[in-house]
């Protein structure tokens, strides 16, 4: 019995030292190496930088010149950097790549003029960025995208997720399939879409902004130019637009079977026959325009620090409002200025 | 005049053969230098062709906008008697429905060829999310269908019903242009 059992122990730690025979050299081959590299670059010019798996950290610095440090594993060959004219390039080269996947991973740390804007190319690779002025254009697969951008944005995953601050952003484009989008600052235009993932946006002072969603929630907060155009679109995704200043625009709010709550302006006509609901209105001058268009999501419009949904323009509501916009002459204005445009008899 | 040589020689040439084909080795070589004759076309069947097409292609729309129309079912005529008119009939769209020309729908399947290969590209998690999104979609389409059914007067619904098939072009796009190879993509 004693045979047995002492059998049964040494069979055990067979196993293991096998086990760890076998991974003790797997880890080796797979052992990361250093990378350094570095190149004059233009202040102000473009970097390229195409990475398949692992992380790229990307920060701005003071001095002309692109370093390229980090590691990478042993299915990394070669780490090229190298450029003509403006553009400097930083290129991952792998043993065996295949487009959706790699079997070699590098982790860069590139520090580049703070100037300048870049062009990131990845597949699995997560891309963190800080401290560059310039434009940002990336393109994933997999791998998040994150930081702080301090130009122009336009990226564009699969099921990578994207959070980003772009204070100084005047364009902002994002798409991903799954991948939820979250997104402070920047102002202007903004062309957000998405399939299923959550949307979450802070922005300026919006002129132009098209937020499209399928399944994906989308929570927008924003100001409104004068003659600003926002239109919202989803299918089964709730919509959101939080205004941080009563907006003075046309208003166009439908949905199919999900429901539309406004803290201001007049209560949705619903279909009478059957599902289907609309708020049509203007408020102020209403030089803007909203527009909202769910099928299953419900709508949402509100304005900050008013609450309350689905409620007539009340006088507590315009004190409120005074106090998000100081011109206490506008609370008149603001009452005539609230009025049903559209009845529309479902 | 009599010369016996001269004869001989007309005689000579009188037996020659009238058509002689080049050598087939040669023809190439002449068939490239020949000038190549445009082939005239009767204007009277161009034109022919010309209205065919016209009144294919009137017919072709006539139809669409005609199927694409929510048919009035007769249980409804109270119904819609009672409906004020929301906005004048000539600022109506004149169809809403998906085309269904030849040209959009080669351009549709095509478009969904390509969306199903790029489809197959993504890990499974996403492409299962892709095809819940793709069935949300069309379950909306179908609910507002029979919505729209049954109160063909709402401008709400019509707008919806539009903007539903457009949503399944939209997410064929997306995946498409999403999953271009990264360094291809611009």
């Amino acid at each position: 019995m004693s045979k047995v059992h002492s059998k049964a122990r040494y069979s055990g730690w067979i196993f293991i030292i096998v086990l760890a025979a076998l991974v003790v050299p797997w880890s080796l081959v797979h052992a990361s190496r250093a990378i350094h590299e570095s190149r004059a670059a233009d202040p102000q010019g473009e970097v390229e930088i195409f990475n398949l798996a692992g992380k790229v950290e990307v920060q701005g610095w003071d001095r002309s010149e692109v370093e390229v440090g980090g590691s990478a594993d042993d299915g990394v060959e070669r780490v090229d950097v190298s450029g003509s004219g403006r553009r400097t390039s930083v290129h991952v080269v792998t043993r065996s790549s295949h487009l959706w996947g790699s079997d070699g991973e590098a982790h860069l740390i590139v520090h580049v003029p703070a100037r300048s804007s870049l062009m990131v190319t990845l597949v699995s690779s997560d891309f963190e960025v800080k401290g560059v002025l310039g434009d940002l254009k990336v393109q994933s697969v997999s791998g998040r995208v994150s930081g702080e951008a301090g130009g122009d944005v336009r990226a564009a995953t699969v099921s990578g997720n994207v959070r980003l601050k772009a204070p100084g952003a005047k364009s902002i484009e994002i798409r991903t399939i799954s991948g939820d989008i979250q997104l402070t600052g920047g102002g202007g235009e903004a062309d957000i879409n998405t399939v299923s993932g959550t949307v979450k946006l802070e922005l300026a002072e919006l002129s132009n902004g098209r937020f499209k969603s399928i399944s994906g929630d989308m929570t927008v907060a924003l100001t409104l130019a004068p003659d600003g155009r926002i239109e919202s679109e989803s299918v089964s995704g709730d919509v959101a637009l939080n205004f941080t200043a009563m907006p003075a625009a046309e208003f166009d709010v439908q949905s199919f079977s999900g429901d539309i709550k406004n803290c201001f302006g007049p209560k949705p006509t619903e279909s009478r026959y059957g599902p289907g609901s609309r708020l049509q209105f203007m408020n102020g001058d209403g030089h803007g325009h909203v527009r909202i268009n769910t099928k299953s999501g419900d709508a949402r419009l509100c304005v900050k620090g008013m609450t309350n949904a689905n409620t007539h323009v009340s006088a507590l509501e315009l004190a409120q409002v005074r106090n998000v916009r100081p011109q206490v002459q506008n609370v008149g204005l603001q009452l005539r200025g609230v009025r049903v445009v559209l009845p529309y008899v479902f | 005049m009599n010369d016996p040589m001269q004869k001989s020689l007309d005689d000579l040439l009188a037996d020659l053969p009238r058509d002689m084909p080049p050598p087939p080795y040669l023809w190439p070589g002449i068939a490239r230098r020949l000038p190549r004759r445009r082939r005239r076309t009767n204007p009277v069947l161009l034109a022919a062709a010309a209205g065919l097409a016209c009144a294919c292609l009137a017919s072709a729309l006539t139809w669409a906008v005609l199927h694409g129309r929510p048919t009035v079912s007769a249980t409804q005529p109270t119904l819609l008697a009672t409906q004020p008119a929301a906005q004048p009939p000539a600022t109506r769209a004149p169809t809403l429905d998906e085309p269904q020309n030849a040209s959009y729908v080669a351009a549709r399947d095509s478009l969904e060829l390509n969306f199903r290969r790029q489809l197959a590209l993504l890990d499974p998690a996403t492409r299962a999310k892709i095809e819940a999104n793709l069935a949300i979609i069309r379950q909306a389409h179908e609910d507002i269908r029979k919505a729209l059914a049954s109160d063909p007067a709402s401008p709400v619904l019509e707008q919806l019903w539009q903007s539903t098939w457009h949503d399944e072009i939209d997410l064929y796009e997306h995946v498409v242009q999403a999953t271009q190879p990264p360094m291809t993509r611009t």
